[in-house]
């Protein structure tokens, strides 16, 4: 085994990994953004399909399993590809492809790797957007301007901001201070009179007492300890109950006061539901959003009527099918289960804190927004040195 | 092995746990459904109410589109306490005895089909007969009293009368419905339950 440590081919397959992840991530980042027409997107979707070839070289030729993980990866690698045939999206099966992939490659590069590219070309779209080179869309709400910042939507600006922190409360676990808190809670007020995206502004502020106690918790504080260890089940929760509720739907009054809460998400949820129902393997769903350009045109059309499906978990059991859909919640839950397992619970309540996002907003499968589910097969180092933890070794290899 | 083995029998433990859950869910919903379950019959007459179409061609005014944005209108007029009142007088005594005027305006309701001038009165009761009367006495009662209420309002003509026959039968709450639910809820509560007790035996 050691001598495969430093095989020469297992190298090759993570420096594949990392190139493939950051090419992959820039791809998706700029069919997200106003950058689209001047681009053309379908060649852009072409460029995409380079990428997970180069994720199947690496699960096929260059990763080391044995049968039984060879066939389990090649059957869920099939549901992808019936799901990719079925929803006509691609994001599913480069998603799944990068879950499979991501043996042995260190889970805190990938993490890094997603702060750096979409932190500079967030930060570097959003100066071109002021220099109007890309569109800057401006939606009205009321009297208020919301501004996309040349990201298709001011949500999903608002979603950009939110992954970033969270991948920045990962990399700086161990050093998070009330000033790094503080200065969350700042930009997340300037964040919310820029966009008014409701749902991740909310979310922002909740980071600050999730992660807080997550961190007193890895540091071996006990009543911390007692409530970080209840994060890992929030995730399968809020899946199911989004479905159920979804489901349930009925404009009596509670339901009337929830949708308006989730900001009518709810009823649309129900309506898609009702129209297209759940798929087990996926189907194709004819969308009509406000995103990008083109949707900036229908937002200031009369007459036009919205339709998204923006729950990521409605997406999963209608677009993507219901047995991918119960395999990526899985997938959310034994990462967090295995952080509270081992006692360091930042992935837990990173991983808490998407499941939330989720509830309202599309992104759990977009690999520009959303690289922590990869954590599932990749090798996830100790962030926090603990002096139990050390007994039981430094790193933690899932197989 | 022996860690396998602990591990498979918690899992078959909580697989268990939830479809006992699930269960007790389903069983619950089931009773509440029969509990809440009740039988109705719905009775249905309709009406058009117009002003003669020939009247149009000699003035201005087009009487069939303004009697259209009037149906609204009539809808709610049909509705309202004056008519069940004028309906109660239509139905024969023992009636008259058994249902208010208020017990007869719950039990009325209206329909205005698209692009129409027909309005349609139902009346939902526990017997069909009583669906019936009660449905004929309000189409009466607003032919009778439209003119008074609405002056100028079209002439109601009323279509074939309700017949027991025709009414339909309705039974709510569906108890399909309510298994189910109770089984999805019963599951949430099974899985919360396994959730909790995992965290609490091996991960605090």
């Amino acid at each position: 085994m050691k001598i495969r440590l430093f095989n020469n081919q297992e190298e090759i397959g993570k420096r594949l990994y990392y190139c493939t992840f950051v090419y992959a991530s820039i791809l998706s980042f700029l069919l997200a953004s106003n950058y689209v027409p001047m681009i053309p997107s379908k060649m852009v979707h072409r460029l995409i399909y380079l990428a997970i070839v180069a994720l199947f070289v690496k699960i096929y030729a260059l990763d080391y399993c044995n049968l039984k993980e060879i066939i389990g990866k090649s059957m869920v690698l099939i549901l992808a590809i019936i799901s990719w045939r079925l929803s006509r999206n691609t994001d599913i099966l480069l998603y799944v492809s990068f879950i499979l992939g991501a043996r042995n490659v260190n889970f805190r590069e990938i993490i890094k790797l997603f702060f750096v590219t979409i932190g500079i070309l967030l930060l570097g779209t959003i100066i071109i957007s002021q220099a109007n080179l890309v569109k800057d869309a401006v939606y009205m709400r009321k009297d208020f301007h919301r501004h996309s910042l040349g990201i298709g939507y001011p949500t999903d600006t608002g979603a950009y901001a939110f992954y970033l922190l969270l991948a920045y409360y990962y990399l700086f676990f161990k050093n998070l201070t009330w000033r790094s808190y503080a200065i969350v809670a700042f930009l997340d007020v300037v964040l919310y009179e820029v966009t008014q995206a409701r749902n991740s502004c909310v979310l922002i502020l909740l980071t600050i007492p999730i992660i807080w106690v997550a961190q007193l918790a890895s540091n071996g504080n006990v009543i911390s300890r007692g409530i970080a260890s209840f994060y890992w089940m929030i995730a399968p929760l809020a899946a199911y109950s989004t479905l159920l509720l979804a489901w349930l739907y009925n404009p009596s009054r509670i339901f009337n006061i929830l949708d308006r809460i989730l900001s009518g998400r709810l009823g649309l949820s129900h309506k898609a539901l009702a129209k297209y129902g759940i798929s087990f393997f996926g189907q194709h769903v004819h969308e009509n959003g406000w995103g990008g350009v083109k949707g900036l045109k229908n937002f200031y059309k009369l007459n036009f009527s919205y339709f998204y499906i923006d729950s990521s978990y409605m997406r999963l059991v209608i677009i993507y099918g219901l047995i991918l859909g119960v395999l990526i919640v899985i997938c959310m839950t034994a990462i967090a289960y295995r952080s509270t397992l081992n006692r360091e619970y930042a992935l837990a309540a990173i991983i808490m804190l998407i499941g939330l996002h989720c509830i309202v907003e599309q992104h759990l499968l977009d690999l520009s927004y959303n690289p922590f589910l990869f954590a599932l097969l990749a090798v996830v180092p100790m962030l926090t040195i603990n002096k139990k933890i050390d007994k039981s070794g430094g790193n933690h290899d899932s197989k | 092995m022996i860690a396998n083995n602990s591990k498979s029998k918690i899992f078959l433990k909580y697989i268990i746990i939830v479809l006992v859950m699930m269960l007790l869910g389903g069983a619950g919903m089931f009773g509440l459904a029969k509990h809440r379950q009740n039988t109705f019959y719905i009775a249905r007459r309709s009406m058009v109410i117009s002003h003669a179409i020939h009247e149009e061609r000699n003035s201005n005014n087009n009487f069939n589109s303004a009697d259209q944005q009037m149906m609204d209108t009539y809808s709610k007029i049909i509705e309202d306490p004056i008519i069940s009142k004028a309906a109660r007088n239509y139905l024969p005594s023992q009636m008259k005895k058994k249902y208010s005027s208020d017990d007869i305006n719950s039990m009325l309701d209206s329909k205005v089909s698209q692009q129409t001038l027909v309005l349609t009165v139902e009346a939902k009761a526990s017997s069909k007969s009583a669906a019936v009367k009660i449905t004929n006495a309000a189409a009466k009662a607003m032919k009778t009293n439209l003119p008074s209420i609405q002056p100028g309002a079209g002439t109601v003509r009323l279509l074939a009368p309700a017949t027991m026959k025709d009414t339909n039968q309705v039974t709510t709450p569906h108890t399909k419905k309510y298994v189910a639910v109770g089984l999805a809820l019963g599951g949430m509560v099974g899985l919360i339950i396994c959730f909790v007790d995992e965290t609490w035996s091996r991960l605090i």
